[in-house]
């Protein structure tokens, strides 16, 4: 039994071997059609990771709480007793908000509207250790540095047409600052987290120089384990919709961010995917065509199987496996190519400052390759049945 | 002429005779023409439906944001006299700055979430001149009044179970407003296509009242100019003023037609992508030819040697199947084409019925293109099966078995 | 099992092509018995039957009414698969167009039946180059057919009828593609097939030199049958 699929498996690749130019042109619209809407999801998963790292990044047990919705643009400004609330919620260990506000930034004589932002020193462990707050150069702020201020990858180098270096010295809404330090370059992955780049980090004191009222921009809810997150989130949400009515205040643990990030990209990849395997439609009917071709040129090779010894099943079994070598070797190849692809557009987004990268996975893998398989055995299979049932002595005499 | 009739006609039974080959090879070619067809044409519209709503601008419009187009959140805020300022600028006419929150509008006992628009122009004409905000019924609030509203015909019509007349009472945020207008239902071509219906909109001084802020912050601030050719110098004159107060970036300048511009080229790039991806398929396609050419010059060997016997040059040869593989590719182009205006015509009308302003308009760009090119494809891929064919030695060719 | 030298019984075989007036009757209630170790001829005028007779009593065709029986085991009520099985190993087949695959060699061709039919792997190739050696064909195995004569290509062929060493051998004009002295050659393979290795060869012809060879011979008219066979001899 084992050796007679062995013994047909050899079959098939010696018959596709003797049509050479055929079978790779087939084969070349299965590897084309897979390698599509291998690196498209190749991407997509990518992208799907980046995200989730950066979201793990901030915390896995982080409620983000963020006033005003996307369509509100009249900030809701959270007050100290709003603050103590969140901390006083049942399993919330630390509410760090970030202060956030505009400002003019004067340095090499250009003026440039930068966003300024400020934490509470008390709350500096919470944003210790994410890639958010890492320095590049220099170092990070100690408390009650009034007079210095940290600045953002991008800030440094592309706002004022010459590089903001270390210890030299710019003018915010009049005032003079120091740059002690110059944070990591952060990539962009879309939805969530904070991204510090284009920002200046300052004390709470020097923030309130510029803005005397600080309203929170966005605060860190962190719990003391993943399964308070939900109630603690759900608490909170409740509380400011009663305070300052629906949907005033987004409150959203970093699960749940991830979850809503993870649905629309997943929506994004299958649609690109989809269009894709347009592709792979277009080359199903080609194997199809192959296979009757070759069926039809095979009438009398496959009288004389039957006249041999060749039940129907076997004959339909040898064709099945012939159409299924070509999806499957389309398949490997074609997930090949479709790595190296992600993998080349992923290089190409790195660099212009996206956090692509091309996710493999051995389940993307299979299943591309299961899928060609499919698709080769189902286009060839209305052309192996003809071949199977066809009569024998009507084959034999074939012209 | 004669003898391209006579070769058109022998191409066309040559591949009637394979019936059911030629079929599956066609079917390749319609899929990958019909999906790059329906792609564009969707695009096309959507790049129409956006045209219709930026022609309410008119060339005579500047655009100004505060903040800058790419920051998620906007702190910043521009005040009543940075208005006033640009009012003051040289060749502009009047601005109409818009601003927006949410409120709960209560009515017929339910209480409900609404989008608020607050905006007046010192001419209310130019609203009317817009198109925004079209008056169904009723009239238009004044300047100064700050406790009448216009609503959407969505939030009129059932939006709080019971329809909503004019000059009806309705509460926000717990103060009174009277309906003095209805709005006409708005077709949006992007988004949800009610959130247009179910906004309230009311004067400035309306929001204020509602708001409690003296100085709200605009969202967007329409500036109309008197004379379309100063557009660039009053852009500029906008631009220092904000830049050397709050510093660059502070505010996005741009006239209608270049925001315009910039929208309609995000939405060329992704149609472009997304074309690119099913185009992919043409190529697919174009093996799939390919490959049915050669087996079909296979098959036809013995023919071929006889047609060369008989003194038929190998150029002939050659024509003739790159014209049968470029038939391939232009029948299968037009049914293509058929069936993709007919995907594109089915999305818009399903879209259409839901309220967007999706439409699919038939180019002879885009309907030639492609014919032309799947006509190509087809010439393309046959090309080297009819070398072979043309090259074949006529003695081998007709003993062949 | 019967113990008995029965190899080949037709019983009351019918064939009848199309219905009601478009009645063609390729065979008229044929019954027939062939033993082991016959040499037979089935001659007659062309449009006889003569091709459908072979096609029925080899299995290829199943007939309208009447069985068919190979060594006892009634045929015609057989299953797809286990009559393809049990073709393969009782009956090789000659045909006049050799119908060799034209893309393996005459070893692989030699061989194909063998896989068909389940010989072990290790198996295959001694026993196909030994059968080739027994044709003559013994330095010509990586040969293809388009680098085999006529002749050669035929034996190939009666190699490849060989190769499950069945106990019947069916030849449809064997030489009608042949030369005269590749002819007779291949007619002499068929004698020694019969003379000494006892098998059973019905071959089918339209020449009568050819068909006078054989030591039985049967005749098919318009569907029915005569024949100067000896009557088989039960053990």
């Amino acid at each position: 039994m084992i050796q007679d699929f062995f013994d047909i498996i050899e079959n098939a690749m010696k018959n596709l071997g003797k049509s050479k130019t055929r079978t790779i042109l087939t084969l070349l619209g299965v590897i084309i059609g897979i390698a599509a809407i291998v690196s498209l999801i190749s991407v997509g998963n990518g992208l799907n990771r980046a995200v989730e790292s950066q979201l793990q990044e901030l915390g896995s047990n982080t409620i983000f709480v963020i006033p005003g919705s996307s369509m509100s643009f009249g900030s809701v400004k959270l007050t100290n007793a709003d603050l103590s609330f969140m901390k006083n919620t049942r399993g919330v260990t630390d509410v760090a908000p970030i202060y956030a506000t505009n400002a003019v930034m004067e340095f090499n004589g250009k003026k440039v509207n930068v966003q300024v932002s400020a934490v509470d020193a008390t709350n500096a462990d919470v944003f210790q250790g994410t890639s958010t707050f890492q320095v590049a150069e220099g170092r990070m702020l100690s408390s009650n540095e009034s007079g210095s201020i940290i600045i953002g990858n991008t800030l440094a180098n592309d706002f004022f047409d010459k590089k903001i270096e270390i210890r030299k010295q710019v003018l915010i809404n009049g005032q003079i600052y120091k740059v002690i330090g110059i944070l990591k370059p952060q990539q962009q992955a879309f939805g969530g987290g904070f991204n510090g780049s284009g920002s200046t980090f300052m004390s709470l004191e020097a923030f309130k120089r510029i803005e005397p009222n600080p309203f929170p921009g966005i605060i860190f809810v962190k719990t003391s384990g993943k399964d308070n997150v939900e109630d603690a989130a759900d608490e909170i949400k409740e509380y400011m919709t009663d305070k300052y009515g629906e949907g005033s205040v987004t409150v959203s643990s970093s699960e749940k961010i991830l979850e809503q990030v993870n649905q629309i990209l997943s929506l994004i990849t299958i649609f690109l995917a989809g269009v894709g395997a347009i592709s792979i439609i277009v080359g199903s009917f080609g194997i199809a065509n192959a296979m009757i071709t070759t069926v039809l040129e095979r009438t009398r090779e496959i009288g004389v199987m039957k006249a041999l010894g060749a039940s129907n099943s076997k004959v339909l079994a040898m064709f099945l496996v012939e159409a299924g070598f070509i999806g499957a070797i389309g398949g490997i190849i074609g997930v090949g190519l479709g790595y190296l692809l992600a993998i080349i557009v992923a290089f190409i987004g790195q660099l212009s400052g996206f956090a692509l990268s091309a996710s493999i996975s051995w389940e993307l893998s299979l299943g591309a390759l299961i899928f060609s398989m499919l698709v080769g055995m189902g286009s060839g299979f209305f052309p192996a049945l003809r071949a199977a049932n066809m009569d024998p002595v009507n084959a034999l005499r074939y012209e | 002429m004669n003898l391209d009739i006579e070769f058109l006609i022998t191409a066309l039974r040559n591949l009637k005779r394979q019936g059911i080959r030629t079929f599956l090879t066609l079917i390749g070619i319609i899929i990958g023409v019909s999906s790059i067809v329906a792609l564009l044409s969707i695009g096309a519209g959507l790049n129409v439906a956006l045209d219709k709503q930026f022609e309410a601008f008119g060339t005579n419009m500047i655009i100004l944001y505060p903040g800058s187009i790419t920051s998620t959140r906007q702190t910043f805020s521009i005040t009543d006299s940075d208005i006033r300022k640009v009012e003051s600028i040289n060749g502009v006419e009047d601005t109409v700055s818009i601003y927006v929150t949410s409120g709960i509008m209560e009515f017929n006992n339910v209480r409900k979430k609404v989008t608020i628009m607050g905006a007046d122009a010192k001419d209310s004409k130019l609203f009317d001149e817009m198109g925004f905000f079209a008056v169904d019924e009723g009239t238009r609030p004044e300047t100064n009044v700050s406790d009448s509203i216009m609503i959407g015909s969505g939030i009129a019509k059932d939006y709080f179970d019971k329809p909503i007349n004019l000059r009806k009472n309705i509460k926000i945020n717990n103060l009174n407003y009277t309906v003095s207008a209805i709005l006409e239902p708005q077709q949006q071509a992007l988004g949800d296509p009610e959130s247009g219906n179910t906004v309230v909109f009311m004067t400035t001084e309306g929001y204020k009242r509602l708001t409690g802020e003296e100085n709200p912050s605009p969202v967007q601030v329409i500036i109309k100019i008197r004379n379309p050719d100063d557009s660039e110098e009053i852009i500029e004159k906008i631009k220092d003023y904000f830049e050397n107060k709050y510093g660059e970036g502070s505010v996005f300048v741009s006239s209608a037609e270049q925001v315009q511009e910039m929208v309609n080229q995000v939405y060329s790039l992704i149609t472009l992508v997304l074309t690119g991806i099913a185009g992919i398929s043409i190529i697919v396609g174009g093996i799939g030819i390919a490959n049915a050419m050669i087996a079909s010059v296979m098959e036809r060997t013995k023919e071929i040697g006889l047609m060369k016997a008989l003194g038929a040059p190998d150029i002939e040869i050659l024509l003739m199947f790159v014209l049968e593989a470029g038939l391939i590719g232009g029948i299968g182009g037009i049914i293509g084409i058929i069936f993709g205006y007919t995907l594109a015509g089915t999305i818009s009308f399903v879209g259409q019925a839901a309220g967007f302003m999706l439409e699919s308009p038939i180019t002879w760009e885009v309907t030639l293109g492609a014919l032309i090119f799947s006509i190509l494809i087809g010439m393309i891929f046959g090309y080297f099966p009819a070398k072979k064919a043309a090259d074949m030695d006529p003695v081998d060719a007709i003993r062949y078995s | 099992m019967v113990k008995t030298s029965e190899l080949l019984r037709l019983d009351k075989v019918s064939k009848i092509y199309g219905m009601g007036e478009e009645k063609v009757v390729a065979l008229d209630n044929v019954s027939l018995l062939v033993c082991r170790n016959e040499y037979l001829s089935i001659m007659g005028p062309s449009g006889s039957g003569k091709t459908t007779l072979l096609d029925i009593l080899s299995t290829m065709m199943k007939p309208t009414s009447g069985d068919v029986f190979i060594e006892g085991v009634n045929t015609t009520k057989m299953s797809n698969s286990k009559l393809a099985s049990f073709r393969g190993k009782k009956i090789g087949f000659i045909f006049q167009t050799f119908n060799l695959l034209p893309r393996l060699t005459a070893l692989e061709n030699v061989t194909t039946p063998m896989w068909i039919n389940g010989v072990p792997r290790n198996e295959r190739e001694s026993r196909g180059k030994e059968i080739l050696e027994k044709v003559g064909l013994g330095n010509r195995i990586n040969h293809k057919p388009n680098e085999l004569s006529g002749g050669q290509k035929q034996r190939v062929a009666i190699a490849r009828a060989l190769a499950m060493n069945p106990p019947l051998i069916v030849a449809d004009e064997p030489t009608g593609n042949l030369d005269t002295t590749s002819g007779s050659i291949v007619m002499d393979i068929l004698n020694k097939l019969h003379k000494e290795e006892k098998r059973t060869v019905i071959l089918v012809t339209h020449d009568n030199s050819i068909g006078k060879k054989a030591e039985g011979h049967i005749f098919i008219k318009d569907g029915r049958v005569t024949t100067d066979k000896k009557v088989c001899n039960f053990m």
